[in-house]
């Protein structure tokens, strides 16, 4: 029931995979080499499988505390445990997630000024993009999740009908020797994935107020991420090489070369796709933003309206200096940002009830025996 | 503060008089009941004279009566003498009025505070009809007409349950318009029935002369929805369906459609013909409809942020034919869309609202100017004409989606004209997220495409066999997402409340 309250309703499992499932297809759609400071593309593929085993690490810290806490996300624990303290840590999420949509948001300016039209405003795109993006977070984390899911099914068939068009031209010539310059570029790119990985924090938020089968949605999630992750660099490398490393955007540039019977390419389904999960993301984003910053009743739209300010932008600022870019594209920004918040806190938050519970000599099950349920 | 009926005929009579302040069809025919003074009071043009006078009139004046106390005279007409088949007594004037205005006589006797209204409503309506908006091909050709009480008999001879309730309420301080709440007491979820009911007595409203006046009170809707929740339909069989589904209807005095509540998306693509025809050819026909409005939506837009942003897209030699159209034209792709957009409504338009016999002379300045000159003289290109055509057919292939569609698509024309093929599907995400946002009396709009149910799907995209169909226990409250109470958990519900 207390979840209904928070959220205003009650989510299934599925919803929630879904919704991650493309916010996190998104990421790999706009994987490459040149922003993060050069490497192969074909790295990704084994950095994929180091990926798979770290996304179960990464939340573990978060699922023991949901077991010790059923039915209370990540703040609701801050709340119970810190106190005011917990403000701290709602800051955190909240720059946290401006960080994110900046992310985002700029890779997506970067490819319009770039690839697509350089006459574009970038401070239009943002308004556009961002104006669509509060909007659909106003209308509430139901619209959007059930968006996401329509947004999913459309993006999956995208990838397929891509893939499709890809792997007649594969070629095993084209891929370089794997493990050729060791495993440093390998770890690299699997924790530039992580770092990149917004899930492990909206599971944070909101797998607490779903129902359904987490555990094994969590895998099925993560399974079938690592398979789409592995066709798309595989069908991309394979019929373009190592030509990918040298672009901005290698799987765009996978699509647009293409090409299917009256279509001449297909990176408008690229961009569709593109387009589709980077709304997704970014009103998922601004509605864990505002669960961050709303009071236990009242639904504040300031909190979403400001960090779409802020997200533009800093969106804007990145675009502009090449030395943001590389903090922001590389690992030195949102790996630790992202390790905070989706390890750091949850397991802080463990300690914190561990001491406190050897301190009052009681388990927080007995002191709070039936008010989960 | 109720009153009653005085035990005075005069002060009746003289009562109604001033409260109709004399009006020309209210008929008071005064006469003798063993010498006590009677009245029949009805008002002209509601009332079936040849009815009153068979029912009535005769039997009351041929009856050889020795009884001369009114209260027990009173009683022995309306037990052994009147011959209407529905007649009730009260003592309230309010009730006196309702029955007057709804078409009953009023047979008042001096010396007895009671009144006895006698069902002879007959008033001139429209005979049952082919439906005008909802055609099929294979079911049944009658459709709803404006009296509801003939609707209501036009779905009890389908639904022959006595599950199945009709539950009268009057809305409009003024209009006093008589409403039918219909639903199937077992299939329909408790909550949305009272729900419905709440909202309809809630309604602050005049008059009511419309389903369309009360939906916006009863849809339930969030503000800035761009869709209705509240579906429209004037074939009985398809209202039916809809009620064996758990789904409540309106039934609007003086409308020839009824309101059907929940609606969903999916169910703008829904025909009646697709439950009569073979699967195979509906499930051609749902996706011939699923792809005729998203062309009505977005095809004009794609066109201009493809030939304006994307010509790779193309193929060289429709690109080359597109190119050499646009090249003779004084305007931008975009404007020119535009321009043809409203051009091709406002002749619409004025084709649904002239005179019958100008209707064609319409037609055929439309076809000439929208069709040759504009072309001809050079103002418009042939491909775009195309676009124009094709997307104005789209839209008619779901017709209850036609108002929200022609907005969208200016709307879509003009994005995919400023910011081209992203700026297009910024526009989508916008119409998704909207279409995904509302949930009318607990139900998801978008349900069951999201939230998803492999189940529910049965009668979505396609249309499984009858032998499917037919089994299964399609319920509105069964549907993923849903909030309302079903089955067994709505019978707890119920108990637990008593």
């Amino acid at each position: 029931m207390e979840a209904k309250q928070k959220t205003g309703t009650l989510l299934r499992s599925s919803q929630l995979y879904g919704a991650m499932f493309v916010s996190q297809l998104l990421m790999i759609l706009t994987l490459n080499t040149v922003l993060s400071g050069g490497g192969r593309m074909q790295d990704f593929i084994p950095a994929a499988l180091l990926t798979f085993v770290g996304n179960f690490i990464f939340i573990l810290p978060a699922a023991f505390l949901f077991k010790k806490y059923p039915g209370k996300n990540v703040l609701d624990i801050a709340d119970l445990l810190l106190g005011k303290g917990a403000s701290v840590v709602r800051l955190l999420y909240g720059t946290y997630f401006v960080f994110l949509a900046a992310y985002y948001l700029s890779l997506f300016q970067l490819f319009l000024a770039n690839v697509m039209d350089p006459r574009q405003s970038l401070a239009g795109v943002a308004a556009a993009v961002m104006g669509v993006a509060v909007y659909s977070a106003l209308r509430g984390i139901e619209a959007v999740v059930r968006a996401a899911a329509i947004v999913g099914a459309f993006t999956v068939l995208g990838c397929v009908i891509l893939l499709f068009i890809l792997f007649p031209r594969f070629e095993e010539v084209e891929f370089l020797p794997f493990f050729e310059e060791g495993m440093q570029p390998i770890f690299t790119g699997a924790l530039l994935i992580l770092g990149r990985t917004g899930s492990f924090v909206l599971w944070g938020f909101l797998a607490p107020y779903t129902s359904g089968k987490k555990g094994k949605g969590y895998l099925a999630w993560n399974f079938a991420i690592y398979i789409f992750t592995t066709l798309i660099l595989a069908a991309a490398i394979g019929a373009l090489g190592a030509n990918l490393d040298a672009w901005l955007f290698p799987i765009y540039s996978a699509s647009a070369f293409a090409q299917t019977g009256l279509l001449q390419s297909m990176d408008t389904l690229f961009i569709a796709m593109w387009v589709f999960g980077l709304l997704a993301k970014l009103s998922m984003n601004l509605i864990t933003l505002q669960m961050s910053f709303q009071g236990r009743k009242r639904r504040k739209k300031w909190p979403v309206f400001c960090a779409a300010a802020a997200a533009s932008a800093l969106a804007l600022l990145i675009c502009q200096f090449v030395e943001l870019q590389q903090l922001f594209f590389g690992l030195w920004l949102l790996l630790p940002a992202t390790g905070i918040t989706a390890v750091g806190i949850p397991l802080f938050l463990l300690l914190v009830s561990g001491w406190k519970g050897r301190k009052r000599g009681v388990t927080y099950e007995e002191t709070h025996s039936g008010s989960s349920s | 503060m109720k009153k009653n009926i005085s035990a005075s005929l005069e002060k009746n009579l003289q009562d109604l008089q001033t409260e109709f302040d004399n009006s020309a069809d209210l008929m008071i025919r005064r006469m003798q009941v063993c010498g006590v003074p009677a009245a029949l009071v009805s008002m002209e043009g509601l009332v079936n004279k040849l009815n009153i006078a068979e029912s009535i009139l005769n039997p009351i004046l041929q009856a050889e009566l020795e009884e001369k106390n009114p209260v027990k005279l009173f009683s022995l007409l309306e037990t052994r003498i009147l011959s209407t088949t529905d007649h009730n007594t009260f003592t309230d004037q309010e009730e006196l009025m309702t029955f007057l205005l709804n078409g009953f006589a009023i047979f008042l006797l001096d010396g007895c505070g009671k009144a006895l209204a006698a069902g002879v409503q007959g008033y001139a309506y429209r005979s049952i009809a082919e439906p005008q908006n909802e055609n099929s091909q294979k079911g049944s050709r009658e459709s709803f007409v404006e009296p509801f009480l003939i609707n209501m008999s036009m779905i009890r001879r389908r639904i022959r349950d006595p599950r199945l309730k009709f539950e009268r309420l009057v809305v409009g301080k003024r209009s006093r318009t008589n409403l039918l709440l219909c639903y199937v007491r077992d299939v329909a979820a408790k909550e949305l029935v009272d729900g419905i009911r709440e909202k309809l007595l809630q309604a602050d409203m005049e008059t009511v002369m419309g389903s369309g006046y009360i939906a916006p009170f009863v849809s339930k809707q969030e503000s800035g929805f761009f869709f209705v929740g509240a579906g429209r339909s004037e074939r009985p069989d398809t209202v039916c369906g809809k009620l064996v589904e758990g789904r409540v209807a309106v039934i609007i005095d003086g409308t020839p459609s009824v309101l059907v509540l929940p609606r969903l998306f999916v169910e703008n693509f829904q025909t009646f013909d697709d439950y009569v025809n073979r699967p195979f050819y509906a499930f051609f026909t749902r996706i011939l409809k699923y792809i005729a409005f998203f062309l009505s939506l977005f095809f004009p837009g794609f066109y201009v942020a493809t030939a304006a942003f994307h010509p790779e897209l193309l193929p060289q030699p429709l690109l080359i034919k597109i190119a050499q159209s646009e090249v003779s034209t004084p305007f931008p792709l975009m404007l020119e869309l535009l321009l043809i957009h409203i051009i091709y409504e406002i002749m619409r338009e004025a084709g649904l609202r002239a005179p019958k016999p100008l209707g064609h002379a319409v037609s055929i300045v439309g076809a000439l100017v929208i069709g040759d000159m504009a072309v001809s003289s050079g103002l418009v290109g042939p491909p775009t004409l195309m676009v124009v055509a094709v997307t104005a057919t789209a839209a008619y292939v779901t017709p209850s989606l036609y108002e929200i569609s022609s907005v969208i698509r200016l709307v879509m024309i003009f994005v995919g004209g400023w910011l081209g093929f992203w700026g297009l599907m910024l526009g989508v995400f916008l119409v998704l997220v909207n279409i995904c946002s509302e949930t009318v009396y607990g139900i998801p709009f978008s349900a069951p495409v999201s939230p998803f149910s492999w189940k529910s799907m049965r009668d979505v995209f396609w249309r499984s066999s009858w032998k499917r169909l037919g089994r299964r226990d399609a319920r509105i409250q069964d549907l993923p997402g849903s909030k309302l109470f079903s089955g067994e958990k709505q019978k707890e519900s119920s108990e637990n409340r008593k």
